[in-house]
């Protein structure tokens, strides 16, 4: 087992925290737009940290950089879904809670 | 090292089953999709560990897969599913501000 | 019918044939290709015909979105893996504590970016960005949900804005 395997897995075991905050934030904040602030934010850097180990754990550069692109996609996918239900919330009549 | 990934997998299949409970609870519609959408994004991270623990690196391409349908989920969910303007009014708080 | 489509699909090709060089896409291509196969030789047999077929077509339509300057690409993404960290780690924070320090507030703010795809650009990365969402990126003003510390958010989104200038090669007025 080299050096390089024992960095990237304790990089996916790091990302792990970040997903159990995320679901914390989904179940302890108060309305939908707070909720999507704990998502978009933590969940991402989670998933980030679970490619970037997987990648250093693999050696191999193409792979590293696969998983690079599911992250990128994930990335892309959720802070434009958190624009757009955020916005479909206001034009849906929800109101931000303690404004 | 795949007694760890085999646990991490454990754990964050354990988070999606606690995250099932906003789910249940809502209020509105949006946050049910909120939920789901972090499913996608735990799934995919179960996947591609899985993927590294197996060895078999067609489980990463179904990641990708995962990845790329979690965006249209969501536009489809804003777009069509989401039920009409107004109806969320009433549900929409959580809570008064303490 | 057959030929009316055929024609279609000619006239469609002509336009989108101009524009961003073939050459760059054909190499962008093939990089995603040798990405997506892991580095296998084997899967060229298929590799190069796709790429070919789809370098043929300019995904941006002319007169699109300007093309990024590449050279701050790097920069760019190093500031925003580090702020997205950050803002992991100050929600995970809020999250955590007892007493879920969070103030929501809704704040306009006045647009300095002048093209589309610069402001969308920046829509959705506000939403990666410490304590900051974005509600309705409007014509003249950007919407904003800030999860607490209001003053802090709002100056963290003028020199967002600035970066974000910087990398579509775009002038905006200094902050007042």
């Amino acid at each position: 087992m080299t050096a390089l395997a024992w960095v990237g897995a304790s990089l996916v075991a790091l990302g792990v925290p970040f997903f159990l905050l995320g679901t914390l934030g989904l179940l302890r904040f108060p309305d939908v737009f707070t909720r999507l602030h704990a998502l978009a934010k933590a969940d991402n850097v989670g998933l980030g940290l679970v490619c970037f180990g997987l990648g250093l754990h693999s050696g191999s550069l193409a792979h590293a950089l696969k998983l690079a692109l599911i992250w990128l996609l994930m990335v892309i996918a959720s802070a434009v879904g958190a624009g757009l239900v955020a916005r479909a919330a206001i034009a849906r009549g929800v109101k931000p809670w303690g404004v | 090292m795949n007694e760890l990934f085999i646990a991490i997998v454990l754990v964050l299949l354990g988070n999606i089953t606690v995250g099932l409970w906003r789910v249940m609870r809502g209020p509105t519609a949006a946050d049910r999709m909120l939920a789901a959408e972090t499913f996608s994004t735990s799934t995919v991270a179960i996947v591609l560990i899985l993927a590294t623990v197996t060895g078999r690196g067609a489980l990463v391409d179904v990641a990708l897969v995962f990845a790329l349908l979690a965006a249209l989920a969501v536009v489809t969910f804003v777009s069509r599913a989401w039920p009409d303007i107004g109806e969320e009014t009433a549900r929409g708080g959580g809570g008064p501000k303490p | 019918m057959a030929l009316r489509t055929l024609s279609r699909l000619h006239s469609f090709l002509r336009r989108r044939t101009r524009g961003v060089g073939v050459f760059e896409r054909i190499v962008a291509y093939a990089i995603l290709w040798w990405i997506l196969t892991e580095g296998d030789v084997r899967s060229l047999a298929f590799g190069i015909p796709a790429i070919a077929a789809a370098a043929l077509i300019n995904p941006f339509a002319p007169g699109g979105p300007r093309a990024w300057r590449l050279a701050r690409g790097g920069p760019f993404f190093a500031v925003f893996a580090w702020l997205s960290v950050r803002s992991a780690v100050d929600v995970a924070a809020r999250v955590i504590r007892p007493a879920r320090p969070i103030d929501p507030a809704v704040v306009d703010y006045p647009w300095r970016l002048q093209s589309g795809s610069a402001r969308q650009f920046m829509a959705n990365l506000i939403n990666l960005m410490p304590g900051t969402l974005t509600i309705d990126p409007g014509e003249q003003l950007l919407v904003l949900h800030v999860l607490g510390g209001k003053e802090r958010a709002l100056s963290g989104i003028r020199r967002l804005e600035e970066r974000v200038a910087g990398l579509f090669g775009e002038e905006i007025p200094a902050h007042e």
